[in-house]
């Protein structure tokens, strides 16, 4: 019962990572892209007006 | 670990799945607006650029038009005064044009008058010219007569001097008659008459006979003497004589006093104009 537990857990905790990495994908790819349209400075703007 | 935390791991894992993919298809079809913003501006100025080339041009084709209108307009001043004189002058030709005509009919009028003095003028030129005619052949016959006249008077005169002669000669025979009386009476011997004889003295003018016609040219002309292109050989003769004509106008006559076999000569008789070489001689007028 303890072993079906166990693995339960895992895979749970492998469908959460799957979702970071997407979301940390996406947030990548969008970075990427904003600086590429808009620029570093831009981004870093954006970032610094968001605090 | 619940089962409710399991769900909300598992929704939450979804979620995040499909949000990040909608951000990605979202920020993946989003415009470049930057880029688009700079084409814009860089339009944006081509076109300001444009704009404000297109500017000069209109004002330079705005100045032109201004000119140009300028010198339509003074164009259009100068056609006008133009017109104005050409309408000026138009009138002055057409008044002229009356004037002309008034001025042609009256000399119509004049040239008719003209034309009818002109036919009287002929007219009476034509009666002129016939009396004229008639004076000529007048003229002719008088000179005729005249000539006729004056060989009549050549006549008389020789026989003057022929008798003037025998007066002489009657004269010496008296004298000689007197002076054998005054010597005591000598038989009468024939006497001799110391004047030429009557035909010696001189003769008559040979007036051509009738119907021989003798006719030439003036050749030689010396003061009184003449000389004639005709000769023995055209019969003419000693004594005869010439009328000498210019045209229709008679010059001189001329009485033969040399004969050769183709020239003759002789004096001026009768002379009303100086004959010149050239001139016609003829025997009969």
């Amino acid at each position: 019962m303890a072993k079906k537990s166990t693995s339960s857990s895992d895979i749970y905790t492998a469908i959460l990572a799957l979702a970071f990495l997407a979301v940390l994908a996406a947030t990548v790819f969008i970075t990427l892209t904003s600086i590429n349209y808009y620029g570093s400075d831009a981004v870093l703007k954006i970032a610094q007006a968001s605090k | 670990m619940s089962i409710l935390t399991k769900t909300l791991a598992v929704l939450l894992s979804v979620f995040s799945l499909l949000l990040a993919g909608m951000f990605v298809v979202f920020v993946g079809n989003a415009n470049n607006y930057k880029q688009m913003y700079e084409d814009q501006k860089l339009l944006s100025t081509t076109l300001q650029a444009d704009l404000t080339t297109k500017d000069e041009q209109y004002n330079v084709q705005v100045k032109k038009c201004a000119e140009l209108e300028q010198q339509l307009q003074r164009e259009l001043q100068t056609l006008e005064a133009d017109k104005n004189q050409l309408a000026t002058d138009l009138r002055s030709a057409e008044r002229l044009a009356q004037k002309a005509q008034a001025d042609a009919d009256s000399w119509k009028g004049v040239m008719t008058g003209f034309e009818q003095s002109v036919r009287n003028l002929q007219a009476s030129l034509d009666q002129t010219q016939g009396q004229l005619d008639q004076a000529r052949s007048q003229g002719v016959k008088d000179q005729k007569e005249l000539n006729q006249i004056t060989a009549d008077l050549y006549e008389k005169v020789v026989q003057l001097q022929s008798l003037e002669a025998e007066r002489r000669r009657l004269l010496e025979q008296k004298k000689e008659l007197e002076k054998q009386v005054a010597t005591g009476g000598f038989a009468a011997k024939e006497v001799t008459p110391v004047t030429l004889q009557q035909n010696r003295m001189a003769s008559p003018a040979t007036i051509a006979p009738a119907g021989t016609d003798i006719k030439g040219l003036v050749v030689e002309v010396q003061q009184n003497l003449i000389t004639l292109s005709v000769g023995s050989a055209d019969g003419v003769k000693e004594n005869m004589v010439f009328h000498i004509t210019r045209g229709d106008s008679f010059l001189c006559d001329v009485v033969i006093t040399n004969v050769d076999i183709n020239r003759c000569a002789g004096v001026l008789d009768l002379v009303q104009q100086a004959p010149q070489v050239g001139d016609t001689a003829s025997t009969q007028l």
